[in-house]
């Protein structure tokens, strides 16, 4: 089974978008199965209907879609109450930042707070990572080291630098915090991923497109092209994210 | 189709932790069917790798039907323009790599204005590392561009991950400034760059073997080019770049 654990659907007010119905198009001629889809930041600044209308996309193709909230935690309780309701009513099963696109850095402490109270929840955390200043892979690793009980994806592999210059601050990272995974979303050299499965394990690198902003087909070709083991492959692709899901609901039993 | 990797890297450097002899890259340009590649240390001479020339020179003359030099140099070293002649003239070397987040200086500043300068006398190409880094960022090849209008650069990269736009704007406005598709993280993106700049400007990179060959070439494959683009993108503009170098233009040896 394939499963991308991060696509972003509607239309953001950084001017990339998808619709749900392009999104099934998309998953159904690369071969995967289901994906993770998150709100993008809309025109409107406003985030909670965009929640609503995942979780309608999720309500309505429940096999292939798995639906993540997205808040922002500048706005304190209030992003609090919308986690919780986006969970406890709504039914959508993960948590997805993105302090680039909001304007906030990951480890202060609204965020933090915001990032408990998922792990409380019993849902993971994705986090648009790798941005200087705000979501860097040791920003990051302070966040996940207050919230152990808390599952947190890096997309982009916890780094964003095309010479690799943040690929030691990334693997450090993964290596103090065993709640920290990586998404491979357009991560600079495959071998960074190699080492990391090396490092890590199989169950700690998982496929990511972040898709509409990167090809979700070549970020399938991107996982491909790792050198592994094909019985290891299908963990990155997909039984990673089934996993911490799993254990999510688990807890919350 | 013959293709030529314009991007690649050999070098053992134990203070990046990337151990990549000459035999790695054939390895992975074999499994993806590239003929030739453009290889480069990590390191630049003569600053953190004082033998660096030597090194890159031995691992080529193992594979001299498929590897094709460039030297990396630190433009702020005395002996940098010698270098250069050395790499060049005696060498057999073909074109000039710069790093500027290694070598903590933008494309503007002066002493990769004068080094720039001096591979055009050579006609040898440079590549210069582009991205979202503070001295790597596109808008600042604006004045490179001006100073050595003679010199033909490439913009590796594609401006990286959030530059890619700027990339292609300055592209535009100058002329002798070129890009290549290494790690591009965006298959749209280079193929907007086709469309604003011409196939004849923008050449396929790998950055091999640390970002994978195979996937690099299988990137170009998705964007639905012409067989004359693919051609021109995949080999032509590298080979006819690199059938120039060596026929120097002006002045005699520095030494």
């Amino acid at each position: 089974m394939i499963v991308d654990g991060l696509t972003m659907v509607g239309y953001s007010i950084n001017g990339y978008g998808l619709g749900v119905e392009e999104l099934l198009v998309s998953i159904n001629s690369n071969g995967i199965d289901k994906c993770v889809i998150a709100p993008v930041q809309p025109r409107t600044y406003r985030l909670e209907p965009q929640n609503d209308a995942v979780a309608v996309a999720q309500m309505r193709y429940p096999d292939r879609f798995i639906g993540f909230c997205r808040v922002d935690p500048r706005q304190g309780d209030d992003a609090v109450t919308e986690l919780r309701r986006c969970v406890l009513r709504q039914g959508l099963r993960g948590l997805f930042l993105h302090p680039m696109e909001e304007g906030y850095t990951i480890n202060d402490t609204p965020a933090v707070q915001l990032v408990r109270e998922a792990g409380s929840l019993g849902v993971p955390v994705v986090v648009a990572a790798g941005y200087p200043w705000v979501s860097h892979a040791q920003q990051i690793r302070f966040v996940a080291e207050q919230v152990e009980e808390t599952p947190i994806v890096m997309s982009h592999g916890g780094q964003i630098n095309i010479s690799g210059l943040a690929q030691a601050d990334a693997f450090l990272a993964m290596q103090a915090c065993g709640n920290l995974c990586i998404g491979t979303n357009g991560v600079y050299r495959q071998d960074f991923l190699e080492e990391c499965i090396e490092a890590f394990g199989r169950e700690r690198v998982l496929f990511t497109s972040m898709s509409p902003v990167f090809d979700q087909g070549f970020e399938l070709d991107r996982v491909h092209s790792i050198k592994m083991e094909e019985s290891d492959r299908q963990f990155v692709l997909g039984t990673n994210v089934v996993r911490i899901l799993e254990e999510g609901a688990r807890s919350r039993k | 189709m013959h293709i030529t990797d314009s991007h690649t890297h050999v070098d053992e450097y134990e203070a990046f932790g990337w151990f990549d002899p000459p035999e790695t890259i054939i390895e992975l340009m074999d499994e993806a069917g590239i003929e030739q590649a453009v290889v480069m240390t990590y390191a630049d001479a003569p600053v953190l790798k004082p033998n660096a020339l030597r090194y890159l020179h031995d691992a080529c003359k193992r594979y001299p039907s498929r590897l094709i030099p460039y030297v990396r140099l630190n433009p702020h070293a005395d002996n940098a323009a010698l270098l250069l002649e050395e790499a060049i003239l005696d060498l057999g070397m073909k074109g000039l790599k710069i790093h500027q987040e290694s070598v903590t200086a933008a494309a503007h500043h002066g002493s990769i204005v004068r080094l720039v300068k001096k591979a055009a006398e050579f006609n040898a190409p440079i590549l210069l590392h582009s991205g979202d880094e503070p001295l790597s960022l596109p808008q600042q090849f604006a004045s490179l561009a001006e100073e050595a209008p003679e010199a033909t650069i490439i913009l590796a990269h594609l401006g990286g991950y959030h530059h890619t736009d700027d990339a292609i704007r300055v592209c535009e406005k100058y002329e002798n400034l070129l890009v290549d598709t290494s790690a591009c993280p965006y298959p749209h993106k280079i193929k907007e760059a086709i469309e604003r700049l011409g196939a004849h400007r923008v050449l396929f990179g790998s950055d091999g073997p640390g970002c994978n060959p195979k996937l690099e070439l299988q990137k170009i494959m998705r964007l639905g080019l012409s067989e004359d683009e693919q051609r021109l993108v995949l080999h032509d503009n590298i080979a006819s770049i690199l059938e120039r170098v060596g026929h120097k233009t002006s002045g005699g040896r520095s030494r």
